[in-house]
């Protein structure tokens, strides 16, 4: 399909910048809803596009560069020429974090309390993102789907090669997106329900963002056939050991180990040492065991894509539920101690 | 105090409704919009102009999907070099009404009168003409029209020309849809 | 209640952040589509000789009318450089021979010549006397501008698939990157790369998108020449790579060989070099066996699957690979496998990336074992080589 929307007197309007515009205007009504509905003004809301825009861009397309160095040809490239490469998405993520949390710095809102007003939001832009992958040839999957009958969407996607030929892939992006509607939902739904919760810090609803897409992403990353796998430009030596999993997926498991600490170490603080704790250590442990080895390089050397994305997504959704499990606990430990969080307080 | 402020949540609705159409929209239908001074009509006078005046780098610039025709190679023969001129000199081009455009896509109607060579070569053969030299001299009765119509598409800058097979068999003066003797 | 921070700041500031972010809004509708850095696949753009066609009009009439016996015209194909895309090969020209039958092959090989392929003296890898794996039969594909063999011999003990290729014109011997762009991000599965080349046979190349070092020479154009120092070198001369020229021919540099890019650049406009593959080392030269005691990559002293190009003469080449099979393990260092590969009539041979990525395919499938358990599981590369048949591609007349 063609990529181009309109053609408007030499300049040219692509269909997939369209989408991610509208998804960024979601992102904003959303945040703004959430942030607003907490009897705040706009102000912080309205400063974070820019910011989370060019910060987010800025480390999304460094990362990109850093990963395909010789795609662009030089630094300056990567920066002053739009019409080639792509932005890593975790790098978008991080840069928008970044931007919170300057705002914070500045004095200007809570970092914690605008997150958790933004982590749904930026759902429904990473949902986006991900459809706009119709229109460019992003987020395929190297999955060949040769079954006519799933040879459709959600699970399938026609592409033509150089000579012509029609070859169907798995939908890599539809996967991603529908997952990232799934986690908005989640979200919503977690940011809600807190409400009967008196005293609660902030910060909780970007937590299981995190977690939630860290979750999501180890799985729909591993399917895709221009993920950039790590790799060192120093250090190089620790290529033969790395090169065979994705910068996504290592964000993924590094963000999913902060969320899991914080509860754990937090709750051993409110509520000592329990038997969960541990646990949930091991069960991370077992998580990249089981996600990594069993499925990220098995499914590199052997092709068994349905056994190995099933343990993989499987263990994924572990980790998902145990994540949320783990913060419960560490609610429980706190209402136990009857210590109060020491956020502000909740209205 | 609301969680969810009405008007935000709301717009955000829109917007996600709005992507979901857009999203729709881009691929029933492609491009949604062209504004552009660059008229089809012209593209296909310019190919012909170009043929006509000998210059077929000029000509191969409006066609979207050939880099040659091979009009630029020299023939080996004098018979073959009479041929080719003739093929120019016959061929007419008349505009049927204007392009009708889709998106990205136009498509021009035109009346393309050639030289047929499969016509020459059956008078040559039953007797009715000597030679090539003899038979070009009337030309004008080996020379066939047919209907085509062409269809463009908009590549950013200006509209070319998708060459289909009807139109490559009129320019190397054969009947389109009969192909090559 | 609200929470604890500054008060909302003036509406001045909220407005100058409405402004930013609608220009920020602006920036993202004219620049913000991620293409993952390619073009996306483009086919050829086509190209017809209409003056062939008028001139074939005068061939039939001065025939038909002087009664003149037609001048004997050999047409000489050849595939333009610039296009990524090769003509489609002719189904009827595919052929399986079972592998207790070699000696059928012969047949092949006379058709060959008649064609002008092959000379009458001129030597082949083929030998029908050798000993011929049995888990597949001899596969070729023949036309009048290209030979192709695929075969499997039980080497030491160690099964070894071959693939003998003579081409009629260099351009049928061809480099594909994954999205025909260097520094794609892209990988794609051999077979598909096969598929959408028109490829007659594709053998995997040096996977250059796996490391940053070592030359890169990309249709002409110099793109990788890295300076930093690494191992006591170079990075660009830690290998020894291998430059194809226009004419088909084979040129290496050496191992710690120093030049300038500007040398290196004169040098290939020079020789007319096409393209290069990275790896190595250089398994033979001049007919015999090198043996290397170092080298960075290839892991040379291990025993493992093993995969390398020779040339036999112009337009003739030899690509080997070594692979587990059932019973029969690839545990191969490069010394032993420059040893065995010499025993074929190559004139020089170099070493290819091995292990899961050694891979032949032909027709629509892997001809090899691909690494790991016997089986056919492809690993996604960024690049290979292929022959392609140039029947379809430009037509030039040769009279004799």
């Amino acid at each position: 399909m063609n990529a181009i929307a309109i053609y408007w007197l030499g300049a040219e309007i692509r269909w997939s910048a369209v989408i991610i515009t509208v998804g960024i205007l979601a992102c904003l009504c959303m945040t703004m809803a959430l942030y607003r509905g907490r009897g705040h003004g706009g102000a912080a809301v309205w400063m974070l596009l820019p910011l989370g825009f060019i910060l987010g861009l800025f480390l999304g397309r460094l990362l990109h560069w850093y990963f395909n160095t010789e795609l662009y040809g030089s630094f300056a490239r990567a920066f002053t020429d739009f019409s080639l490469g792509s932005y890593v998405l975790p790098g978008v993520v991080l840069g928008i974090w970044l931007a919170a949390g300057l705002e914070g710095r500045m004095g200007l809102c809570s970092r914690d309390e605008l997150l958790d007003c933004l982590a749904p939001g930026l759902c429904l832009l990473i949902l986006f993102t991900r459809l706009s992958a119709f229109f460019d040839n992003t987020c395929r999957s190297r999955i060949l789907i040769e079954s006519p009958a799933w040879q459709r969407l959600p699970f399938a996607v026609s592409t033509a090669d150089a000579a012509g030929n029609v070859v169907w892939r798995f939908a890599s992006f539809m996967t991603e997106a529908i997952c990232m509607g799934l986690i908005f939902e989640l979200l919503l739904w977690f940011y809600l329900q807190r409400r009967s919760t008196p005293r609660e810090p902030w910060g909780h609803t970007w937590r299981m963002f995190l977690l939630w897409f860290a979750a999501e992403t180890v799985v729909t990353d591993s399917t895709r056939y221009d993920s950039p796998l790590m790799h060192f430009h120093i250090f190089s030596s620790l290529n033969a050991y790395s090169s065979f999993i994705s910068f996504a997926q290592i964000f993924a498991a590094v963000t999913a180990l902060y969320v899991v600490l914080y509860y754990t170490v937090r709750s051993i603080r409110a509520g000592g040492m329990k038997l969960w704790q541990p646990a949930a250590w091991v069960m991370f442990a077992l998580f990249l065991y089981t996600a990594g080895y069993l499925g990220e390089y098995k499914v590199q050397r052997t092709n068994m894509y349905l056994r190995c994305y099933l343990i993989q997504s499987l263990s994924c959704l572990v980790l998902a539920v145990m994540g949320y499990l783990v913060y419960l606990g560490w609610e429980r430990s706190l209402s136990r101690r009857g210590k109060k969080p020491k956020n502000e307080v909740y209205e | 105090m609301r969680k969810i402020h009405a008007i935000w949540g709301a717009a955000a609705g829109v917007f996600v409704l709005a992507g979901v159409i857009l999203c729709a929209l881009g691929l029933r239908h492609g491009v949604l919009l062209v504004k552009t001074d660059h008229d089809p009509s012209r593209t296909v006078g310019e190919f012909f102009g170009a043929l006509a005046a000998d210059e077929p780098e000029t000509a191969y610039g409006c066609l979207s999907n050939y880099k040659t025709l091979g009009l630029e190679n020299v023939p080996r023969t004098e018979d073959g070099a009479m041929l080719l001129n003739a093929l120019r000199d016959n061929r007419r081009c008349t505009l049927l009404g204007a392009a009708q455009r889709h998106g990205d896509t136009a498509r021009q109607s035109i009346r393309l009168r050639f030289l047929d060579l499969d016509a020459l070569e059956t008078s040559i053969l039953s007797g009715q003409f000597a030679d090539i030299p003899s038979a070009l001299d009337d030309a004008e009765t080996l020379c066939a029209e047919a209907e085509l119509t062409l269809t463009l598409r908009f590549d950013g800058e200006s509209w070319k020309i998708v060459m289909d097979q009807a139109l490559l068999d009129a320019i190397q003066g054969h009947t389109p849809g009969e192909g090559a003797a | 209640m609200k929470g604890k921070h500054s008060a909302e700041p003036p509406w001045i500031f909220s407005l100058c952040m409405i402004i930013s972010s609608l220009l920020c809004l602006v920036w993202a509708l004219l620049q913000l589509h991620p293409s993952s850095g390619v073009s996306g696949q483009s086919a050829n753009s086509r190209s017809v000789n209409t003056v062939a066609e008028v001139e074939a009009v005068v061939q039939r009439l001065t025939s038909a009318l002087e009664g003149a016996q037609p001048e004997v015209v050999r047409i000489h194909y050849s595939i333009p450089e610039e296009d990524t895309v090769a003509p489609p090969p002719l189904e009827t020209c595919y052929g399986t021979i079972p592998w207790d039958q070699p000696e059928l092959v012969l047949e092949v090989l006379d058709q060959a010549r008649e064609y002008g392929l092959l000379g009458e003296d001129e030597t082949v890898a083929f030998d029908v006397n050798a000993e011929f794996s049995d888990d597949r039969d001899i596969e070729y594909y023949l036309d009048e501008t290209i030979l192709t063999l695929c075969w499997k011999e039980i080497v030491d003990n160690r099964v070894c698939s071959f693939v003998e290729v003579k081409i009629a014109d260099a351009s049928q011997f061809r480099r594909k990157f994954a999205d025909d762009t260097f520094g794609s991000p892209n990988r794609y599965y051999s077979t598909e790369m096969h598929k959408s080349t028109n490829a007659v046979v594709t053998m995997n190349a040096d996977f250059y998108q796996h490391r940053d070092f070592g030359i890169v020479v990309y249709q002409r154009q110099l793109r990788r020449f890295p300076l930093e120092p690494s191992q006591g070198m170079h990075k660009y001369n830690v290998l020894e790579n291998c430059f194809v020229t226009a004419q088909g021919d084979f040129l290496y540099t050496e191992l710690g060989q120093e030049f300038t890019q500007e040398e290196l650049e004169a040098w290939i406009a020079e020789n007319d070099i096409l393209f290069s593959i990275s790896f190595g080392p250089v398994l033979v030269k001049d007919g015999q066996p090198r043996q290397i005691d170092r080298y960075l990559v290839g892991e040379i002293m291990g025993g493992y699957v093993r995969a390398g190009i020779g040339q036999m003469g112009p337009l003739h080449y030899l690509y080997m690979c070594v692979s587990n099979a059932p019973h029969r393990v690839a545990d191969w260092t490069v010394n032993q496998f420059a040893n065995a590969f010499a025993r074929k009539p190559v004139q020089s041979a170099y070493c290819l990336d091995g292990g899961q990525t050694a891979e032949i395919v032909f027709r629509d499938g892997t001809y090899n074992y691909i690494e790991y358990m016997f089986n056919t599981n492809e690993r996604p590369v960024s690049d290979n080589i292929y022959f392609a048949t140039a029947i379809g591609g430009v037509e030039t007349e040769v009279r004799e």
